[in-house]
């Protein structure tokens, strides 16, 4: 069983990206389930196959136990970690398709042994093979220092997530060609030297050059935290995701045959 | 949206800078995750200047939250209504939560000028934030607003920890990596407070703040081998974050250690000041450079709209030399790990 858990910060297009995989699976005819584990997500543009909100609804927390939206979203969470054998019957019942499982937005619910990392590594144990893809709104990335800021909380969930993770800017097609550099250089990050300047030259960062340094540093060495442009409308985009999550969690390994004639097919 | 609000704006007739009023009473953003105690710190801090006769002026931005426990001068929920919010454009928690947000950003202006003109009153502004971390850092009115205050006076951010939870070394780089990019999204004095030290006596993370042998044995024996190396290069760059990071370990329940949070704040402010003051020296001194020796090519930097033809050609001769060299270079070694 393979999937992709699709994280990232709420706004960044996690449940648009759902939508638009779920288009081009149908398309390209990979069988697929669809999980929604975001309790407050309402207004989706797909229709899961399995929801959290058949468990628990944060509306109803709200009222029934009068907490506030946080309060509730960690009461639904936990009541989700109490139900993880629930998710992972409804995972095995559809063993042959590949899970695409759409999680909520709070950093606060991804804490080391926290109620959602342990349902993960509960559904990796019984050999459910997942990767992270993390979702950051390409238009936070205007500038060296946010862009800096968007890489750090990138790294902060990736320490915390413990699995595979292919880290995507969304919304790429909106994303000007007119900011401090063009969105190249986020596929060709080796240019740190470019990057190390520009940051050390904006105000209210002076002091932290040696951090510069060393942020830059991890950025060049480790290419897990390379970023790539995701624009769900552009087919090639989207390809280009799904093959380095499909290599990511070994679902590429299995249907080999499936990819190439895949990429052939985008091409045209 | 202003990204460099922070530095002081020349205006085009006056040779003096027109920017933040650094003589007025700073401004406390008080960030940090959901149940970190951010309100209940602000009630305590409140309470802490009111018994010293130093009252501060409050502001609450928590559209959600349901009491608020301290005596509050501007409060988001007069302008908008949560529920109502909800109800009427139909969305969940969290985009009503960026909805009020957004509608109290658009008069927030009004926030400021309230703060300019009551700066006499009190010690210090505080500003408390939506329980939701990103429904602040991560959304467009979160910038604006904190932008607005800092292009107006000097702005310190308060990044509070629940020390109660972050004792799994894993959580805390996490939580930490967290507080480097807020840091980075604002560019402001950044001060960590580790709260709820009744609970749990914080000494354990400033032990791991100042030894970084001692973080990565607890960080080797508390997760598994998958992140190595990746763990340990991301220890060494939160290393250099805590240098001349501000920390302070406080109690909201019991009241210890708020004596230090002012004391943290004011070293802050002043810290900024000093280094405002040396900017501001450095441009001087550049544009006093304007029209100076042609034939001086020690200038490190090229100056801007000259006025002398002869020195703007030579110039920007120097520059495409020097400009040239390194980029060509980037760009060899950027070929070079492509091909890898």
């Amino acid at each position: 069983m393979y999937g992709v858990l699709v994280i990232g910060a709420p706004g960044a297009g996690k449940s648009t990206f759902c939508a638009g995989l779920t288009d081009i699976f149908t398309q390209t005819e990979r069988p697929f389930l669809t999980i929604n584990l975001d309790p407050a997500n309402d207004t989706m543009a797909y229709q899961p196959d399995v929801n959290i909100t058949e468990l628990i609804t944060v509306n109803d927390v709200m009222d029934r136990l009068g907490l506030g939206p946080n309060g509730a979203l960690k009461y639904c969470i936990e009541t989700l970690g109490k139900n993880s054998e629930w998710l992972l019957q409804k995972i095995e019942a559809n063993g042959k398709k590949y899970i695409i499982v759409d999680c909520p937005g709070q950093l606060e619910l991804y804490k080391s042994e926290g109620e959602l990392w342990q349902v993960i590594r509960h559904l990796e144990k019984a050999g459910v093979r997942l990767c992270a893809l993390h979702l950051a709104d390409s238009l936070y990335c205007s500038d060296p220092s946010k862009f800096i800021s968007v890489a750090l909380s990138t790294l902060a969930t990736m320490v915390t997530m413990e699995m595979p993770q292919v880290n995507c800017l969304s919304k790429a097609d909106l994303f000007s060609a007119d900011g401090t550099y063009d969105l190249d250089f986020f596929s060709y990050l080796p240019d740190v030297n470019k990057l190390l300047d520009l940051l050390n030259e904006v105000p209210g960062l002076e002091k932290y050059r040696k951090l510069n340094e060393s942020i830059c540093g991890v950025i060049s060495d480790f290419d897990l935290v390379s970023f790539v442009p995701l624009a769900v409308e552009s087919k090639e985009s989207m390809m280009k995701v799904i093959q380095m999550v499909d290599a990511a969690n070994g679902f590429s390994l299995t249907e080999q045959g499936d990819i190439r004639e895949l990429i052939l097919n985008s091409k045209s | 949206m202003p990204s460099s609000s922070t530095t002081p704006l020349v205006s085009k007739d006056q040779e003096t800078p027109v920017g933040p009023n650094v003589d007025q009473k700073p401004s406390v953003l008080v960030l940090g995750m959901a149940g970190s105690g951010k309100t209940t710190f602000v009630q305590r801090l409140t309470a802490f200047l009111h018994a010293r006769k130093t009252p501060p002026y409050v502001i609450n931005l928590d559209p959600a939250v349901s009491k608020v426990p301290y005596p509050v001068n501007v409060d988001i929920r007069d302008t908008v209504k949560y529920k109502e919010v909800m109800k009427e454009f139909g969305m969940g928690p969290n985009g009503a939560i960026m909805t009020c947000l957004n509608l109290m950003c658009t008069r927030f202006d009004q926030v400021i000028e309230l703060i300019n003109k009551r700066s006499e009153e009190y010690s210090v502004c505080l500003l408390d934030t939506p329980g939701q971390i990103e429904a602040f850092t991560w959304s467009a009115s979160g910038s604006i607003i904190t932008d607005s205050l800092a292009s107006s006076h000097p702005t310190v951010v308060m990044y509070i920890v629940d020390s109660a939870r972050a004792t799994n070394p894993t959580t805390f780089m996490s939580n930490m990596l967290y507080a480097c990019s807020i840091l980075y999204r604002t560019k402001l004095p950044f001060i960590v407070v580790f709260n709820k030290s009744d609970i749990v006596k914080p000494t354990f993370a400033l032990k791991w703040m100042q030894d970084f042998e001692r973080f990565d044995e607890a960080l080797e024996d508390a997760r598994s081998s998958y992140m190595n190396d990746l763990s340990r290069s991301l220890s060494l760059v939160l290393d250099e974050f805590y240098c001349g990071l501000k920390t302070v370990c406080v109690s909201s329940a019991t009241g210890e250690g708020f004596e230090d949070v002012m004391t943290a704040i004011a070293e802050s402010v002043e810290a900024r000041k000093k280094q405002m003051d040396e900017e501001d020296k450095k441009k001087r001194e550049q544009e006093a450079l304007k029209g100076k020796a042609v034939h001086d090519l020690n200038k490190k930097k090229a100056q801007e709209g000259d006025d002398e033809d002869l020195e703007d050609d030579l110039n920007s001769k120097v520059d495409r030399i020097h400009l040239g060299g390194v980029e060509e270079e980037n760009d060899e070694d950027a070929e070079i790990e492509r091909a890898v």
